[in-house]
């Protein structure tokens, strides 16, 4: 049964939430986090619709690295609590198990797609966070440029 | 001493640093911060569970300290403190004294700060059910995942040897499931994939994989290995557990 799209955002809000609080997040961020996570998870669902598997990634993790620097800045905290707990649901954690374990069950087919996935998804998060950090470091500049020019 | 009383407190917070979940190319960023406050020159590596530090004073003298860290437990709350104390020791500059008097201040913050077992339980439960429902199970299937998460979370608390960990997690959620699923009408799927969420090394992969971004090379590719070997090991935990129930 698909449970529909709204209530596995929810849920990676929710699942996010949780994790976050296995971190130890500071309470007062832990629903900051969870949102990081469940807006990455919207991102992803949204962009997995209309461009496919591979760009939904990218974009997702960059989003989530947006948001974590933003909140970062506003929250006046690291960047590490919302980013490490917002790309959480992206990690390819259970393809990467599926794809060992149908290798090991000798289905082929179906450890060459978890395999593809998982690579996909590791390779993406990066390209994603390295797209959202580099683009907030010459934001930041901009800022401190712009604070001098004044 | 002057030079060896600023390494032993450089090395010593880039211990905790790295003891919270700090990664390489933070660890060695703070510590390069802190040394261009007090315009001292000081070379760090973080490679992985070694953090290496050398620092060199104006008449060329030079003084090396190695640190290992075999250890870690992710606290960002206690990271966070750290990472205060370093931005304001970056502003206000304190005397090695002071700075030493502030060390003691967090690690008096920190042992206030329990760590509560059974709000983790909570946790464990509330990630497992959602990541369920994220991998399209359903309410039974996200039920069964949040138990068997939380489970074979409490069984395997004590443990400090992370692959024996993951390996006995495997084998524990793949048959809780098993077992649940003789009961009631649940799908692996989801379930498991819910299950094991909590146990898999997503964190240490995705840090790995940006330390290597970062060209922070020799941490990066270390911490990929563990996370593959942690894996490895869930999944033959699950193996075995699955030959098992046939």
């Amino acid at each position: 049964m698909d449970t529909g799209i709204i209530t596995r955002i929810l849920m990676a809000f929710l699942a996010t939430g949780g994790f976050s609080f296995l971190f130890k997040t500071p309470k007062r961020l832990l629903p900051i986090a969870s949102l990081t996570g469940g807006l990455g998870w919207a991102a992803y669902e949204v962009i997995k619709l209309f461009y496919g598997f591979e760009s939904a990634i990218i974009l997702s993790s960059a989003v989530v690295g947006f948001l974590s620097h933003i909140f970062a800045k506003v929250f006046k905290t690291n960047v590490h609590p919302f980013i490490t707990a917002g790309i959480v649901p992206l990690v390819p954690g259970a393809s990467a198990f599926f794809a060992v374990k149908s290798f090991i069950d000798k289905n082929q087919s179906q450890a060459s797609n978890f395999a593809y996935e998982t690579f996909v998804s590791a390779f993406g998060i990066v390209i994603g966070i390295a797209i959202s950090s580099y683009v907030s470091k010459i934001l930041n500049k901009k800022d401190i440029d712009t604070e001098k020019t004044i | 001493m002057f030079l060896e009383r600023i390494a032993d407190v450089l090395i010593y917070i880039g211990k905790n640093l790295s003891f919270y979940g700090a990664s390489a190319t933070e660890i060695e960023y703070y510590i390069s911060k802190i040394s261009e406050a007090y315009d001292i020159d000081v070379n760090i590596a973080a490679i992985g569970t070694v953090i290496t530090l050398t620092v060199v004073d104006d008449h060329g003298k030079s003084i090396t300290r190695i640190e290992r860290v075999s250890y870690s437990e992710i606290n960002f709350e206690k990271l966070s403190l750290w990472e205060n104390m370093i931005k304001r020791v970056t502003e206000e500059k304190p005397t090695i004294f002071t700075l030493k008097q502030w060390i003691k201040d967090i690690e008096k913050k920190e042992n206030l700060l329990g760590i509560s077992f059974w709000k983790n339980i909570i946790a464990v439960f509330i990630a497992s059910f959602g990541f369920c429902f994220v991998f399209r199970g359903n309410y039974t299937d996200a039920v069964a995942s949040g138990i068997s998460a939380l489970l074979v979370y409490m069984a395997t608390y004590k443990i400090t040897s992370k692959i024996f960990r993951d390996f006995l997690a495997g084998l524990l959620v793949y048959s809780v499931i098993k077992l649940i699923s003789k009961i009631v009408s649940i799908s692996i799927f989801p379930s498991l994939a819910g299950g094991i969420m909590v146990f898999v090394p997503g964190l240490l992969l995705t840090n790995a994989i940006m330390e290597i971004g970062d060209r922070n090379l020799v941490s990066g590719s270390s911490k990929l290995m563990e996370a593959i070997f942690m894996l490895g090991s869930l999944v033959l935990g699950a193996a075995m557990a699955s030959a098992l129930w046939g």
